[in-house]
Parts: structure tokens; sequence; C-alpha cells
């Protein structure tokens, strides 16, 4: 019975999980654009259903219908503003930019918040029983919301003019170009949606979990290992990728200790990245992890 | 002695280059030719390490230089040139050469010699201090075969160092190549220049499918009437 | 890492025995041995000015970023290997040395270099099962072993001291390398500076500098043209993480203090890559440049927001190293290279008129 709890709890963690790699899986895994910030924008997307809670008295739930739409613009901004001018530059370029973010990100809250640890109380902080397990409110509300918006995603990007386009940008930048395609329009419109989840993440994590300025650090790590494991660019396997992430940690957390949880998905990180490149699903991708000898 | 002896690699279901030998000696430039994928630049890249190949052997006199990884093959005195150029692009084009003389010369006042003397052989002494990614395309090939010529060669691989030169680029490329062959090194060349292949080369090896259909002088392999069918057949 | 043993034993081609030049001939190497004996004047002298502690404070705060920086700069600049993981380097050469003195009395004048030893030797393990990774996913990588020793440092409280951190006990005395005078730590944390900016001068000018670069701007390349690229990335990372390890033994000595977030959070490995890139990656002077604006910037934004400016200075690198790295990729090195460039061109103008 307690493993079946522990299964349980491990996947509904990796829903949440899941939600914050779908979102990096757009800009890196479709887009190729290495944003080290990612997790940095999870923390805004709190820090912004918290101030929303405490100074309007909105639930972080309702908050996100103002949330995602400012996030989706914020992200193009960011993209305009910075990832813009490095697109066919170096690839460190990109790297070093998007470490920049993060610094100035997460010090900003530092500097506007204090590093405080913040909750907020809702109903989602209650705990649902169904039958010997016990089902977290928050985290069963952020499992399935991460469901929809992963299929919301995989219809999108399969079959939109913009899903098409946006492909057609990543395979064959030139060629897109001359098709009329505007690379740096596709480019932004990906980003703001992958800012977007980011912001939907946070929101839907404000009511189960504290936020404090460094508490992206960890999101930035976890969806980038997803997003490998999911083999890169594939939604669906971003998806299951957050799940046994989710699995790994929580399994790790009970039969080893809660101390090295975290070190159970870095475990299974370095060993997808230097055994299995090609992540769980993918198989095109190797030679792009790894260099071709 | 340069020789690769009955090379065959594959590509899961496809035969790339099957069954293929081909011999350089020193003092004597080889042409290989053949439609494009034919299988030269996979037959290419086995001898400079880059693919292992399924069977067969490559050989320098009696030593077997099969399955070296490229630097050791770069160290057994066989260089190679890219397609496309692939300069140091944020060094200087002094600084390209000199990495390439590091090679065979430990001491970094040899080095800086070796890679001055090769400067001045393939002519670009007068932009040593121009970063290489400035370079225009004729000047990054002469560039890549001047770095190949730092390593201090014995067998010289070019792929198409040719394509893309304008007519005095392509005069000087020429002189360069014969001088080499002057000097006693071995040189294989991929081209699709047809007519300065004619004229260049001492023996022609020509592909078609992966498998080399005809070798000879220029003029047996022009009169060979299975090449005729195959290759020149169509296009020239 | 099989690859090791044979690659720095590889049989060189023979080299004809050359006429070999005077030696002194062999570039820049006049220029580099005087900008090394300047900055070895200035941090002899430096103590001999001032009795102050805060300008020591400053000047060891440059010092020790200066270090680190040039460290980062090895592997990061020269190789082309972004590591966001040399907090993990820093932090193993602190905890050994402090360990070592602390719960077996090792004198720091051995704990630090041992600390520097066993940093060299993870970092040549961590560097041969990356080799193969690419741009952001060796990133990720380096990222994730720094989080693995913090997480470590944190839980493994028995060894370490957990998260509360260890003090170095405070008994004066050289062989303790505890002084009365902080003027002494300037010497002998400037000391250390100089020895990393000889070696990477040294490198710059020689061999194993010439085809780090050749690797950096294009491994297959390096590769066809006889260049081993897994030994050149393994004797950087080597050197890079040993030098990283010292400094970060020194940083404990010098305050006396260390715990797991600041030696291993990846705070700290941002700072070694901010000063090298707003100095100018892949150059010897960059890091230092780069350090002495950081600390100085650091020194002036404190000052002038007070305490409720806490964190906001590094907002401000953050935006820094973002404008610099899209707008000025060379960082100050490459700044003053084209205000040279364009004196001399002025001048040869004039002279030409």
């Amino acid at each position: 019975m307690v493993l079946l709890q522990v299964l349980v709890s491990g996947l509904l963690l990796g829903g949440v999980y899941s939600l914050v790699s779908v979102g990096l899986t757009v800009v890196f895994g479709v887009v190729r654009i290495s944003n080290f910030a990612h997790g940095a924008f999870v923390m805004l997307g709190m820090y912004s259903a918290y101030w929303a809670h405490e100074l309007f008295a909105l639930d972080p739930y309702v908050a996100a219908v103002v949330i995602v739409p400012l996030f989706f613009l914020l992200g193009m901004g960011v993209y305009q503003l910075a990832f813009r001018h490095t697109i066919g530059k170096d690839p460190l370029v990109q790297i070093f930019v998007s470490v920049g973010l993060l610094v100035a990100l997460e010090n900003l809250a530092l500097f506007l918040f204090g590093a405080d640890f913040r909750t907020v109380r809702t109903f989602a902080g209650q705990t649902a029983q169904l039958g010997p397990v016990n089902l977290p409110v928050g985290l069963l509300i952020a499992f399935v919301v991460s469901l929809a918006v992963a299929l919301a995603l995989m219809a999108l990007i399969q079959r939109t003019k913009l899903g098409r386009a946006t492909r057609a940008v990543t395979q064959d930048r030139v060629a897109a170009t001359l098709m009329g395609v505007s690379t740096h329009r596709m480019y932004s419109v990906a980003f703001g949606i992958s800012i977007a989840c980011t912001g939907l993440a946070g929101s839907l994590l404000m009511p189960i979990k504290a936020v404090y300025p460094t508490v992206g650090t960890q999101f930035t790590l976890v969806a980038f290992v997803i997003v490998v494991l999911g083999g890169m660019g594939s939604v669906s396997g971003a998806l299951i990728g957050g799940l046994v992430v989710g699995l790994v940690e929580s399994l790790a957390g009970y039969y080893v200790s809660p101390a090295y949880q975290q070190l159970a998905y870095f475990v299974v990180f370095i060993i997808v990245l230097l055994a299995r490149p090609q992540g769980l699903f993918g198989s095109a991708v190797a030679a792009e992890i790894g260099e071709e000898a | 002695m340069f020789e690769v002896r009955d090379v065959t690699k594959r590509f899961g279901g496809l035969t790339a280059v099957s069954d293929a030998s081909l011999m350089v000696d020193s003092g004597e430039i080889v042409g290989v030719i053949g439609p494009n994928g034919a299988g030269k630049s996979t037959l290419f890249s086995v001898i400079a390490g880059v693919l292992r190949p399924d069977e067969g052997v490559v050989l320098d006199g009696e030593k077997v230089l099969t399955g070296l990884r490229p630097y050791r093959m770069a160290r057994a005195g066989v260089a190679r040139t890219f397609q496309t150029p692939r300069p140091f692009g944020a060094l200087t084009v002094r600084e390209n050469m000199v990495a390439a003389a590091h090679t065979v010369h430990r001491s970094t006042a040899d080095a800086h010699a070796w890679a001055a003397e090769c400067l001045e052989r393939i002519g670009l002494t007068e932009l040593a201090e121009v970063a290489a990614s400035t370079l225009p395309l004729g000047m990054r090939k002469r560039l890549e075969v001047g770095r190949a010529l730092a390593t201090k060669p014995r067998l010289l691989l070019l792929d198409e160092v040719l394509g893309g030169l304008n007519p005095n680029e392509i005069d000087t490329m020429v002189a360069l190549i014969r001088e080499l062959r002057q000097s006693g090194m071995a040189i294989c060349m991929v081209e699709h220049a047809m007519a300065i292949i004619m004229s260049l080369c001492d023996r022609i090896y020509v592909i078609d499918h992966g498998v080399v259909i005809s070798t000879g002088t220029p003029q047996e392999v022009s009169s060979d009437q299975q090449v005729i069918d195959a290759y020149l057949g169509g296009s020239v | 890492m099989t690859r090791t043993s044979e690659s720095s034993t590889v049989e060189e081609p023979q080299t004809t025995p050359s006429t070999r030049p005077d030696a002194n001939e062999s570039p820049g190497r006049k220029i580099w041995a005087i900008s090394l004996a300047v900055l070895a004047a200035i941090v002899a002298v430096i103590p001999l000015v001032t009795e102050n502690n805060y300008y020591f404070d400053v000047v060891i705060g440059i010092l020790l970023l200066a270090a680190g920086g040039s460290a980062w700069n090895l592997l990061g600049g020269y190789t082309g290997q972004i590591s966001l993981g040399h907090a993990g380097f820093f932090g193993l050469g602190g905890y050994v040395s402090v360990l070592l003195f602390t719960q077996h009395g090792v004198t720091p004048w051995i704990g630090i270099p041992v600390g520097g030893l066993v940093a060299g030797l993870v970092g040549l393990l961590i560097g041969g099962l990356t080799l193969r990774l690419r741009g952001p996913f060796f990133v990720l990588a380096t990222i994730a072993f720094a989080q693995v020793l913090l997480i470590l440092a944190i839980n493994l409280d028995d060894l370490t001291g957990g998260s509360p951190g260890v003090s170095v006990p405070f008994k004066a005395g050289v062989a303790n390398m505890v002084f009365d005078n902080r003027g002494s730590y300037v010497w002998l944390i400037g000391g250390f500076l100089v020895v990393v900016f000889g070696l990477t001068a040294w490198i710059e000018t020689h061999r194993l500098g010439s085809q780090a670069r050749a690797v950096r701007e294009s491994r297959d390349a390096a590769e066809s043209l006889g260049i081993n690229s897994t030994s050149v990335k393994l004797q950087m990372t080597a050197t890079s993480s040993a030098l990283t390890g010292i400094v970060g033994g020194l940083s404990a000595y010098y305050i006396a203090f260390i715990d797991p977030s600041s030696s291993f959070g990846i705070g700290r490995s941002i700072d070694f890559v901010l000063v090298a890139i707003i100095g100018g990656m892949g150059t010897v002077w960059g890091p230092i440049l780069g350090a002495i604006l950081i600390q100085l910037l650091h020194n002036e934004l404190s000052g002038a927001l007070g305490s409720s400016g806490a964190g906001l200075y590094l907002v401000v690198y953050g935006v820094l190293m973002i404008v610099v790295v899209l707008f000025f990729p060379k960082g100050i090195v490459g700044g003053l290279d084209i205000v040279r460039r364009r004196i001399r061109t002025n001048r040869e103008g004039r002279a030409r008129v």
C-alpha cells in the first residue's frame, strides 16, 4: 500500500515537472534555443500568483487567466530584446545570454521580495482520499492541467499552420526563409508559448510549493533533464519524461533517503546523457548532443 | 606507396563503397572522379580515418593504417582538406598554420618558423595576421591546403579544392599542387572540373555506385566505353 | 578515460632537427615577461603602500576573482568547453584543505595543494565522462556535477559539518596560514595569481594553447591536422580544475570559513564565468581586468545603494553579461585592442601625410 502511495505521489509530482518541461520543449526541443533562465520564469510565475493572491485576493488558478497571456507577451519581449540577437551566432552566446538573464531575474526577485520562503494557503492545499491513497488536491489539479496543456500543444504543433511553419524553420532555416516564413516571428511566438507555460506552471505550483528567488534553478535542471529524456522536441516525450522523473524522485526518496531525492534525477540525467543520448523515445538526436565520432 | 585494398563501407542497407582498391605512389597525382553520390567522399573519409571500413584495409607500404582515429592518421602522414573549408575562424591565418605545425614541431620557435615557411609557400604571408573567418573562399581553400601541408604529410587528400574558385585562383592552386608532386608527395584528389583533372592527374579512378569501374591514365579512362556510358556519356 | 593514458605519450612524428633560431625569438615572449613582472610588482607593492584593511579586502576580492576567472578561462575561453560547474572544484579544494587541517592537523601549505590535486583528478574524471557532450549539454552536465557535490556536502554532515559550514580555527602563525596582517594575504594570493597568469601566458604562446584554440574552433579540422582533441581537452580540464581547487583553498583560509552553498552553489561558478566574459574570454589579461571591474562595481554599487541594494548589483551583472556577450564578444580586452589599433592607424596615417 505504501508503494502505491509512493507511485501515485511520484506520478503527480511528475505531472508538475511535465508542465515545466513542455514549455522548455517548445524552445529547446523544437526551436533549439537553450534557455537556462527557464526555471527563473517559473519563479516569476510563482511570485506573480503570490502577489495576485496577497494584493487582490485572487486564487492562483484564477490569476492564471491573467498571468498566462501576460507571460506570453513577456516571452515575446524577452526574445525580441535578447535572444533575437543570438540567432545565427556561436551557440555559446545563447548560453551566456540566458545565464545573464537567470542572474538578473533571480537577483531582481531577491532585491524586490527578499530571500524569505513565501506560501499561499488555498483549498488546493487539502488532501483528498481515494481508497487507501492520499491525493493532494493541488498536485492533482496540476497533473490534469499539464496533461491538457501537453495535448493542446501537440495539436498546435501538428495541426496548425503556425506549428508547421515553426517545424519548417527548425529543420531548415534558409529554406524556410526563402519560403517566406519569418524566422524571428516564429521564434518569438515559440518563446511566448514557452514563457506562457512557465506562467501557468508558476500559478499551479504556488498553492503547493513555497516560492523564493532561487527556486527556479531546480526547475531549469529538471526541465532540461526531461527534455533530453523525452528525446528533444517531442511534447509527448516531455510529458512521459516528466512522469518518469517524478517516479524516480519519489521512489528514491522512499527507498534511499529523502535527503538524496534530488540526487536521483541527476543520476538519471547523467546516465541518459552518457549512455543513451537519444533519450528514451527519440533516435535522431544523438549526434546533436554528442559529437559525431 | 599508399594503398586502399578491397574496401567496403555500408550504411545500413546502402553500400556506399564496394570492394574498392586504389593506389597512390609518392610523386604522383591520382584523381578520383564519379557522379555525385558515387562514394568518393566516403572513400576519402575511410582513408582519413573518419570512417572505419566494414571490410578491407588502408596501407602505407606494409603498415596497416585501417581504423586509426583521424588525428593518428594525420600523424602517420595522411593529411586531408575538407570540401567545405573549416578554418579556425577566430584565429589568424598564422595561428591556423601554427596549430597544424605543432603536430610536427613540439617547440614553439620551430613551429612558428615552419608555419612561416608554409605560409610563404601558399602565398598567404601578406594575410598572416588576418582572422581566418574573414578570408574569401579562394583564400580559405588555400589556407586549408596550407594547414594540411604544415603537418608534413606524405599523402595529401584534396577534396574539391578547385570547386568555386575563379580561373586565376585555379591557376595558382594547380601550380601549387604540381609543385607538391615535384617534392615527392603522394596526392589524391576528388574533383569535378574534368578538363583540369585530365591535364593534372597521372592516373584516374572512376567510381560509380561505390564501385571502381575504370582506372588508368586520363587517355585510357576517357576512351573506356564503360566510363562513357556510366558517367561521361550523360553530362560531359 | 582509457584514452588519457595513451594520449600524452603518443609518439611524435619525426621532426627534422631544424636550424633553431634563438629561443628568445619565440613571439611575444618579451611582452609576457614584462606583463608578468608588472603584475608581480603591483602585488608586491600594495601591502607596502597601505595598511588599510578595507583596501586589502577589496584587493583580495579582486585577486581571488581574477585567479578563479583565469582558471575557468583556460577551459572555457581557450578550449571552448563552457563549464557552469567550477564551483564544484572550488568547493572541493576548499573542503579538502580545511578538513585536512581541522580533522588531521595538516598544514594548509600542504592541504591547499592537495585540495588542488583532488580537484584536478576529479576534473579529469568529469572531463573524461563529458567529453562527447557539446554546447548546452556539456553546460548541463557541469551544473549537475556541482549540484551533486552541493547535495553531498549538505547531507554528509558527519564529514563536512553540513549546511552551517566549518570555521578555520584562529591560530595565528605562518604554518597555519593565519596572518595578523592582511597584507600578507595580498602577497600569498597575489603570488598565486602571478603563477596562474604566467601559466596562462605560457600555455597561450605554446603548443597546448595553440592546439586548444584549434579544438575550440573546429574539433574535426583539428583532429584532421593531427591534434588529439581528447588529450588537449583533458589537459586543459585538469589544469583548470586544479587551479580552481587551489583558489577554493586560499579563499577558505582567507575568510577562515567554508560552507556548502557559498562554495558549491551555482553563483560561485557564474562569478568566474562573468569576470572572464566581461574581461575577454580566451585572453590572458581578460579575467584580471574583468575581476577589477566587477569588484569595484560591486563596491561602488553597494556603497551607493546601502544594504537595501543587496542583490541589486547582481542584477546589473546579469544585464552586463548579456550586453557584453551580444555586443562586445571579446570583452574589455577586445575593446582595448580596437582602441589600440585605431590609434596606430591614426599615427600611421599622420606619418604618411
